[in-house]
């Protein structure tokens, strides 16, 4: 499965979600969402404006876990 | 891409749809080649202005939209830079209308409909059809300004003239707006679509 490590990297920037909101675009409910892995897919473009507000990898933000 | 490898990575799209996707094959030449005759126009009044005519004494001259011309030959100095400034402001516009619909319909042949790039196209394409009204009036009054005559309306008097020329330009406007409006109403579709879909 795929865990997704938006709070791990977001604590690692000392970043509030709400912060992460607003930079991006998105509500506070959809960061809950994708940090929660409630979701069915990410776009590039939504990975791609994380990464640059987080100065990360994509990699750093999804994990593959064996289940 | 080969169609077949197309095909396998859009499982979804039907025989119609590859049907529809060969004409929006053919619409992207058209547009390409209504793009670089465009182009081509636009270049050439840079030219024009250095090279007002040919060796044997014939004037250069361009046609332009909605019956204006410009003739390259019958000016010299800031004159000739004003009637290109015209020619550009005209023309420029119409470049980038057609680039960004030769650009949608190549989005359209790649399968790619409801996509954040044929969308962005689309809002250009309204962008710069909007902005040609307002330039096409400008290009007219430099044009008188530098002498040009050719297809303009008896007289051209500012502001007096501004609805009469607002007439000939009105397409644009009346074409611009609602299409940078169904570019917004696509982003949104698009977007509830996906919040739907939980693809963030």
């Amino acid at each position: 499965m795929i865990v997704v490590q938006l709070d791990v990297m977001l604590a690692r920037r000392k970043m509030r979600s709400k912060e992460l909101a607003e930079r991006i675009g998105f509500t506070e409910a959809n960061i809950s969402l994708l940090k929660s892995g409630k979701v069915k897919g990410v776009r590039f473009e939504t990975l791609e404006k994380i990464c640059e507000v987080l100065q990360c990898q994509p990699g750093d933000l999804l994990e593959y876990k064996p289940e | 891409m080969s169609d077949s490898a197309a095909v396998i990575f859009n499982p979804n799209l039907s025989p119609s749809f590859e049907r529809a996707r060969t004409l929006c094959r053919i619409t992207a030449v058209l547009f390409t080649l209504g793009f670089l005759v465009m182009l081509s126009t636009a270049l050439s009044a840079v030219v024009f202005v250095f090279f007002p005519q040919t060796p044997s004494g014939v004037p250069f001259g361009i046609g332009l939209p909605n019956g204006f011309g410009a003739n390259f030959g019958a000016v010299r100095g800031w004159p000739a830079m004003g009637t290109m400034a015209a020619v550009e402001l005209m023309t420029i516009p119409t470049v980038l209308v057609l680039h960004h619909m030769r650009k949608l319909f190549s989005c359209f042949a790649k399968g790619e409909v409801f996509a954040a790039q044929p969308i962005a196209h689309i809002r250009w394409a309204g962008w710069w059809m909007t902005s040609s009204f307002f330039t096409g009036i400008a290009a007219v009054y430099l044009l008188v300004l530098c002498g040009q005559k050719q297809g303009l309306l008896s007289v051209i008097h500012f502001p007096n003239s501004l609805p009469a020329l607002a007439l000939r330009f009105e397409g644009a406007i009346f074409a611009g707006i609602p299409i940078i409006i169904a570019a917004y109403v696509m982003a949104e579709a698009r977007r509830i679509a996906d919040e739907n879909a939980s693809i963030l």
